[in-house]
Order: structure tokens, then C-alpha cells, then sequence
């Protein structure tokens, strides 16, 4: 028992050490970003809201703050669509070749950013295209299909066959029982992969970073300000990115246990 | 509702090689209540969702009253289905459930609407239609399924073990229901089920299924008093199924030591456990092995020197006396005896 309780207090140790190599730096951030000091050294000066004031009648901010969210929501828009589509084709029918292209949706997952925007860099200016913000919507649409897909399939497969085959015996073609009949029991998947999606592109940086040059995306725009120096202005708009998608991901995942 | 008949014609279906239905014909008249009965595996769902045209055939051909349906996607078959679960669409409430199959063949809706409060009244569900499927009972859904069904007038009603999923007593009331309801409309209905007492007190027509295949086709009555082979007399309830050597020189009196343990060669022979008489008598040649009660009745097995195991059947106020261990004396009327066509 003193050997269970020994092992027992060292998990304990390495997940608190887990959890605050995590969570630490980002507390540090949310603290410093009410710093009215302009150096990110303690001790804590006094409480300001200047920083967010700064951030949000910076001009680059705001441009970068836009871009990023029209670019993630037409990203989250589409990969949410297009999974419907996969993810009812993936889990209601049989064809050859189907493992295969069930593992081939998922492998953006494991290829490294980096070689999505690299080779996506070069192929479509090969093909003619500017770099810009429409070609970081495909670049990152690539980027969280997969997840899209998953969390989708995964609901499709709980509905029952035979809600299905019920709509057709009563005269319901294929198209019409898909949106009337699964679309509505995976309404809270939808949205909820909806909201994921969303902010997996809105945090990307790489493959933005290789497909766009002079409209820039907020995580972009973050990075520019830090390589020309530092502004506390930064911790501020990392503690509103922070907190918006904690909202949103805790959202999601409570829409999921939803259905 | 017009009625319809169905006609499999040679039908084969194979599941990845493994063969599922073989060489089946079957035809069935308009009007008929008939039932596929068959153990789990027999193929007699994959059957039923052919009809539907939810399976593939692999190959032969499938008639709904003249017309070859064979290759006819299931929305345009006039066909309804009927699920265990009921398969009831949870996000629409009962209303919506019953009017689905109207509203897809786009008729205005006033109609549904005054369809579907005919069909509420019709179940006894008038106060529901505005209820989830999850807000009713397992019986009262059986019943939205079964309004959802028929309120699209099909030809033929296609059941797939529709009251499994109810307790004991509401299955009793429902097989009257659906009973009245079939001769009140007067559609084919195509029933799957695995329980026999259900189909008996179904059916105008069963077919027994076994691998496949039809095992034996008759009207309830037959089936139950004169099956033809031993697997069709299990599937009935008799218990005690045996070999005699030769037929033609049966002796009644001496029948319990002619009897052989099942034997590939000799001509198969059944009878209920219910048609034999005994009685305690110290020279017999069966002796009591075992006794349980089962309400009313008890089941005595009894086995002599050749390890023939009989299985009787009788009143409690017979039976009360007789102890494991007593020697008795079995006695049978040749009517009673079932000749089975087994090889």
C-alpha cells in the first residue's frame, strides 16, 4: 500500500507539472496583459486596460482580426459541408477501396503543416495563383477536413440503418431522407463541428504563413509584432484569442455530448 | 387498399460468398397473412428487406403483382417496411411521423392533416400527436409505426419482428390488433418472426425456413400437427423425436422398445410429449429421471436400458405422485405418431 501511495503522489506531481507547463505561460500572459509596465518583468506595476484599448484602435490589428475571421469561417463553413458529405458516403455505403479512403481523409492530420504549406505554396503559384487569403481558405479547409470528418462520422454511425430505409419504404428518395432525415439528428455535430473547425483555423499560423503575403491573419500579424520587438499590446491579444477559443472548444465539445 | 401478391422467383443472395438464400421460389396470394418463421440466420429477414428492396438480390427476380420489381430502388416499390425498433424519426413528433409518407407524395396539408388525425384516432393516440417518440410507450410506438406504414396505402405490409422488442402480455394484445387490422384492410402482409406461437396464432400461411430454404410451407394447423421433417417438428415443439427401423410393422404395443436414438438410415418418427399415457408399474421398462414443474403441469423425463429419452407431458393432479427413480409403463394411440419425411 506505501508503494501504491508513493507511486500515486508521483502522478500526481507529473500532471500538475503537466498541466502548469501548459497552462503557466499562458496564466503569465493574462496577467502581464493588465501590466501597466512596459517590460514583462516582475514586479506588477499597476492594473491597466491600456493594452486592449491599444489593440483595438490599432489599425493592423483590427485588419488582421478581420481577415482571420472571414478567412475561418468560410474555412469552417466548407470543411463542415463537404464532411457532411464524406462522412454520409463513409458510413452508409460499401465500396471498394472504402478503408482506404477512410484513412486517406484522415492523413492530414499526421503530414506536418509545413509540407501542406509548402507544397500547396508551390504547386498553386505553378498553376498561376497569387499568394493570398482565398489560398490559405484551402490550405487550412485541407488542414481540418480531417477533424471534420471524424467528428461527423462518428455521429452518423450511431443513427440507426433502419431510420434511414424507414423514409425510403415510405417513398423518400436517397437525397431527400439525407436532409431530412440525418441532417436534423446530426444537427448539434454540425454546429458543434462547425465551432471546432472554426477555431483550429482561426489559431493556424504555418500553412497562413506560406500561402498569403500582403493580407496577413491575426496569428500572423502577432508573430510580425514580436520579431520587430516586443509589445505588451501582444499579451492582450493572445489573452482575447485564448479566451475565445477556450469558450468556443468548451462549447463544442459540449454540443457533441449533446448529439 | 388494393391488394397485392408477391412472387420470388428463384432467388439467390450471397453476403461475401457466404450464401444466404438459395434457389428460392415462393409465391404469395393477395390478402395473405404470411408468415416467414425461421431461427436466427435462417435468411428470412434478408428476404423480407429484398421484398422492400433494402437487398440487393444476387440473382433471380422479384414480382409485386405483375410487375417485375427486381431492380426498383425502395421509395418507388409499393411496399412499406415495419422495424422491431419502429425506426420512428426522433426529431419529428407523432404527428409528423404518421403524415412523413403523405408529405413525400406531396399532398396538400389539409389532407395530411385530416389523414393523420383519422390515423391518431384510429390507434387510440388522439391526445398524442403533438408528443415526441420518445415521450410514448413501446406499445404505443408500435402503433405510430404501424399508422406511419399503412397511412401511404401500400400493397403489401412487410413486418420485421414487429412486437420483439414488447413484454409478454402487450405482444398478446398486439398480435390481435394486427390481426384485425390485417382483415380489416385486406393487404398482403409479410411477417418475420422466430416465435413460433406467434405465427401460429398469426398467419393464413407459414413458411418455415431453414438455411435458406424453405423447410416447409402449410396453413398453421398443418404445420403444427403434421410436420414433415425433424427439424420442422423441433421448430414445433416436439420433444421427442426418434428412429424406427421398420415402418410397415409398427407395433403399438411394443412402440416405446422399437424406438432408436436418431439414426441417418431409418424412418424418423415424432410425437407430443402430451399423447403419452403412463402409469407407475414396477416391471416397466422406463424409469423416472427427472421431474419439473412448469404451472400446472409437469414435464417428467423418463429413459430405459437403451438410453431412449422420453419426455412427458401431464396434469399435476396425474403426476403429483411419481418420484425420480419410479419404473412406469408408456403407452401411445398410433394416431398420435407423426411419420416425418426426413432422409
Amino acid at each position: 500500500m506505501k508503494n501504491f501511495s508513493l507511486l500515486n503522489n508521483f502522478l500526481y506531481i507529473l500532471f500538475a507539472t503537466i498541466v502548469s507547463l501548459i497552462y503557466l505561460p499562458i496564466l503569465v500572459m493574462i496577467v502581464f496583459s493588465f501590466n501597466s509596465s512596459k517590460y514583462q518583468i516582475m514586479p506588477f506595476r499597476s492594473f491597466t486596460t491600456t493594452w486592449y484599448q491599444r489593440v483595438i484602435t490599432d489599425s493592423q490589428y483590427i485588419e488582421g482580426l478581420s481577415n482571420s475571421l472571414i478567412v475561418s469561417i468560410s474555412v469552417s463553413l466548407f470543411a463542415t459541408l463537404l464532411a457532411f458529405f464524406c462522412a454520409y458516403s463513409l458510413v452508409n455505403s460499401n465500396f471498394k477501396g472504402k478503408s482506404f479512403l477512410n484513412i486517406f481523409f484522415l492523413t492530414p492530420l499526421v503530414v506536418p503543416l509545413i509540407l501542406i504549406g509548402i507544397s500547396l505554396r508551390f504547386y498553386l503559384s505553378s498553376k498561376g495563383y497569387e499568394p493570398s487569403l482565398f489560398l490559405v481558405a484551402i490550405g487550412q479547409s485541407i488542414f481540418v477536413m480531417p477533424l471534420a470528418i471524424l467528428n461527423l462520422s462518428n455521429r452518423m454511425s450511431q443513427i440507426p440503418k433502419n431510420l434511414e430505409e424507414a423514409a425510403w419504404s415510405l417513398g423518400s428518395s436517397r437525397l431527400r431522407s439525407m436532409f431530412e432525415i440525418i441532417l436534423p439528428s446530426c444537427k448539434f455535430s454540425l454546429i458543434a463541428t462547425f465551432i471546432l473547425t472554426f477555431t483550429f483555423a482561426f489559431d493556424e499560423f504555418i500553412i497562413a504563413y506560406f500561402l498569403t503575403n500582403f493580407s496577413i491573419t491575426l496569428p500572423i500579424k502577432i508573430w510580425t509584432s514580436l520579431v520587430t520587438g516586443f509589445d505588451p499590446a501582444i499579451n492582450a491579444i493572445g489573452t482575447i484569442v485564448f479566451l475565445t477559443s477556450l469558450t468556443l472548444g468548451i462549447i463544442s465539445q459540449l454540443l457533441f455530448l449533446k448529439k | 387498399m388494393i391488394s397485392k401478391s408477391i412472387k420470388l422467383e428463384n432467388i439467390n443472395k450471397n453476403f461475401d460468398k457466404v450464401e444466404v438464400i438459395n434457389s428460392f421460389n415462393l409465391e404469395i396470394n393477395a390478402g395473405e397473412f404470411i408468415t416467414l418463421l425461421g431461427p436466427s440466420g435462417c435468411g428470412k429477414t434478408t428476404l423480407l428487406r429484398m421484398i422492400a428492396g433494402l437487398e440487393h438480390v444476387s440473382s433471380g427476380n422479384i414480382f409485386i403483382g405483375d410487375d417485375n420489381v427486381t431492380s426498383v430502388s425502395p421509395n418507388k416499390r409499393d411496399t412499406s417496411i415495419m422495424f422491431q425498433d419502429y425506426a420512428l424519426f426522433p426529431h419529428m413528433n407523432i404527428q409528423q411521423n404518421i403524415g412523413y409518407g403523405l408529405k413525400l407524395k406531396k399532398i396538400n396539408k389539409l389532407e395530411i392533416d385530416r389523414k393523420t388525425k383519422d390515423w391518431l384516432k384510429k390507434i387510440d393516440l388522439e391526445e398524442y400527436g403533438l408528443r415526441m417518440p420518445h415521450e410514448i410507450s413501446g406499445g404505443q410506438r408500435q402503433r405510430v409505426a404501424l399508422a406511419r406504414s399503412l397511412i401511404v396505402e401500400p400493397s403489401v405490409l412487410l413486418l420485421d419482428e414487429p412486437l420483439g422488442a414488447l413484454d409478454a402480455n402487450l405482444r398478446k394484445n398486439m398480435q390481435s390488433e394486427l390481426k384485425k387490422v390485417h382483415s380489416d384492410i385486406g393487404i398482403t402482409f409479410v411477417y418475420v418472426t422466430h416465435d413460433q406461437e406467434e405465427a401460429l396464432s398469426m398467419s393464413t400461411k407459414i413458411v418455415l425456413m431453414n438455411k435458406g430454404k424453405i423447410e416447409q410451407m402449410s396453413r398453421p394447423v398443418d404445420l403444427y400437427n403434421s410436420p414433415k421433417s425433424s427439424f420442422a417438428a423441433k421448430f414445433m415443439g416436439f420433444t421427442n423425436i426418434f428412429s424406427i427401423k421398420n415402418r410397415d410393422k409398427l407395433d403399438i404395443s411394443n412402440f416405446f422398445n422399437t424406438l432408436e436414438n436418431n439414426d441417418i438410415e431409418n424412418q424418423k418418427i415424432c410425437f407430443r410429449s402430451n399423447n403419452v399415457n403412463f402409469k407407475t408399474d414396477n416391471s416397466g421398462e422406463f424409469k423416472v429421471v427427472s421431474k419439473q414443474y412448469f404451472g400446472g403441469m409437469y414435464q417428467i423425463k423418463v429413459s430405459n436400458n437403451k438410453n431412449i429419452l422420453i419426455n412427458l407431458m401431464s396434469d399435476e393432479t396425474i403426476s403429483n405422485g411419481i418420484k425420480t427413480g419410479d419404473s412406469l409403463n408408456l403407452s401411445i394411440e398410433s394416431k398420435d405418431i407423426i411419420f416425418l419425411e426426413d432422409k
